[in-house]
Parts: structure tokens; C-alpha cells; sequence
């Protein structure tokens, strides 16, 4: 690798996983891993946008995921950062209680239904008229400023892969 | 004379809030606590009382120097901001963020709270002109 060249370009046009953690679903360890997860992307990308746009995807999904995760000996989060051609791809899996799984497959159908901005303002306005409620703004947030689609896959096992996808 | 600088300002891990002068409170470092509204937020709240009781004018939030947030660190603007456009017009005080143009969470985040209740919240970019 020359010193003009990001380890990504070394590791070819098909690269696919670059780092895959799992861990216990608590709230302590979210620092940790979004430090991981930017210093990660800076040195492979070479870009700060880059990292700086995966350490805030990864703070909102996992916060996410922490908070809505079903608890128990088993349980444990998995986060997976890929890429591929001028795509990054970060993946968290979970297993969210069902309540909170019927609450993110609205939410996620209503924020993929709109373009991102929109999407972030009425989530914006939505926080604003409900100052009781949760802020609710973490998945508009990482489309709209972290510049990613989202998508989700339920396992079957009650577990789910939530990705946001976009462009280096 | 203010009383600002009497209200205790909470502890938090990687963040550091000071007021400045009479009317400027200077937040730098990042929040990414857990529920932020629970100290941050009772905070802003007491400053918010204060400067109502203190009869202010214009308070000032320079934010410039936070480099990092989470959402509901996010949402703490948000209430700030409601706050202050419950009030009728006559006991509103000029509520004004000062941002970095260099920080995109402040770019993104602070103009969508523009465009939610630009008639009470200010912003005013610290290299570039006032919105």
C-alpha cells in the first residue's frame, strides 16, 4: 500500500466485511465502539466525512439497539462494518422486544417513504409537539445527516439486521 | 446583574459548560449520555427561569466547540427553543446559537430547528454571517 492509497483500495474492489464486533447490549460500551468504528473508518477510508458520518450512524443505531434490546444471559448486540466498491455498509443486529419491533418496522416504512430532509423535519416537529415523549429522531437522523439508506431483515429468530447503506 | 453563573452546572463525562461574561453560556466537548434531559436539560431549564425572572433580552448558547451529540442531546435544543415559543411574543428573550460551520451535526441540526421556529432561535455561524 503506498502512502497515497487507502487500505480499502489494497483490499480490492469486492471487499466485503472490515470489522465485525459483538457484545453485551449495554450502554456503557456504545463509547467504545463508536470511537472503534470512526477511528476504523478514518484509517481505511481516509476520509473524515466518512468517519464522521459512521461514528454518528453507529451512536444512534446502537443506542437503538441497546435501549430496545430483549435482556437475558444471550443476549448481545453484533455490528458489522463492510464495504463495497463506493459503498459502506454498517449493520447492527439485535433482538428487540416485539413491542419495540413493531415500533421499528413503522417507524422505518414511514422515514423510508419520504426524502431524507423531510423525513428529519417532521421527526424534528414530531419531538417538538411531544416534549414528554422520547426524541424519536436517531433513524431520520442517520438517513438525513449520515447520508444512508436503511433497511432492515428479521431473521426469524426474533432477531433483526438493521443496515444503513451509502455512498463513501 | 445576572444570577447565571449561581445555577449549578451539572457534571457530565467529555463535556464542559461555562457562562461566560453576563449572557453567553459556552458549551464545549460532546454529550452522548443516556438521557441527557435528566441534568443537561434540568439545566437548561433553570437558565431558561433565570433569564425570564432576569428580564434579558438576549442570552447567547455558543455551541462551536461541541463537536459531538446524540439525538437527545439534540432534543434538548429542541425544548429550549419551545420553550421560549410558548411565550407570547412581549417575554421572549433573543435566543441565538453560536455554531461551526466545520461540524455537521450543528449545520444539519441547527437549521432544521431554524426551520421549525426561526422566529425565536438565532444562528449565528462563527465564520460566517448571522441567520
Amino acid at each position: 500500500m503506498t502512502a497515497n492509497e487507502s487500505l480499502i483500495d489494497s483490499l480490492g474492489p469486492n471487499a466485503a466485511t472490515l470489522i465485525e464486533v459483538r457484545f453485551k447490549p449495554l450502554w456503557e460500551y456504545i463509547e467504545a465502539i463508536r470511537h472503534l468504528g470512526q477511528s476504523f473508518c478514518q484509517t481505511t477510508f481516509g476520509k473524515n466525512a466518512v468517519s464522521d458520518r459512521a461514528q454518528l450512524i453507529i451512536q444512534e443505531a446502537l443506542e437503538n439497539a441497546v435501549k430496545y434490546s430483549q435482556s437475558g444471559p444471550k443476549s448481545d448486540l453484533e455490528i458489522l462494518i463492510s464495504s463495497q466498491e463506493d459503498c459502506i455498509e454498517i449493520t447492527v443486529g439485535s433482538k428487540p422486544t416485539p413491542e419495540d419491533l413493531a415500533s421499528l418496522r413503522e417507524e422505518l416504512q414511514w422515514i423510508c417513504s419520504t426524502d431524507p430532509q423531510t423525513a428529519y423535519l417532521e421527526a424534528f416537529k414530531r419531538a417538538a409537539e411531544n416534549p414528554e415523549g422520547s426524541a424519536r429522531l436517531g433513524l431520520a437522523r442517520m438517513r438525513f445527516e449520515g447520508g444512508v439508506e436503511l433497511s432492515m431483515v428479521e431473521t426469524g429468530d426474533g432477531r433483526i439486521r438493521l443496515t444503513a447503506r451509502g455512498a463513501i | 446583574m445576572t444570577t447565571f453563573s449561581n445555577i449549578t452546572i451539572p457534571k457530565v463525562d467529555s463535556l464542559s459548560m461555562t457562562i461566560e461574561g453576563e449572557t453567553r453560556l459556552m458549551i464545549r466537548g460532546m454529550i452522548a449520555t443516556r438521557e441527557p434531559n435528566q441534568n443537561i436539560g434540568i439545566y437548561f431549564r433553570a437558565l431558561h427561569a433565570e433569564i425570564l425572572a432576569s428580564h434579558v433580552a438576549t442570552f447567547t448558547v455558543d455551541v462551536s466547540e461541541l463537536t459531538f451529540v446524540n439525538s437527545s442531546a439534540i432534543r434538548l435544543f429542541i425544548d429550549w427553543a419551545m420553550w421560549l415559543n410558548q411565550l407570547p411574543a412581549a417575554q421572549r428573550y433573543r435566543l441565538t446559537f453560536v455554531t461551526s460551520r466545520h461540524i455537521t451535526w450543528q449545520v444539519t441540526n441547527f437549521s432544521a430547528l431554524r426551520s421549525l421556529v426561526g422566529n425565536v432561535v438565532f444562528v449565528e455561524p462563527k465564520d460566517g454571517t448571522a441567520a
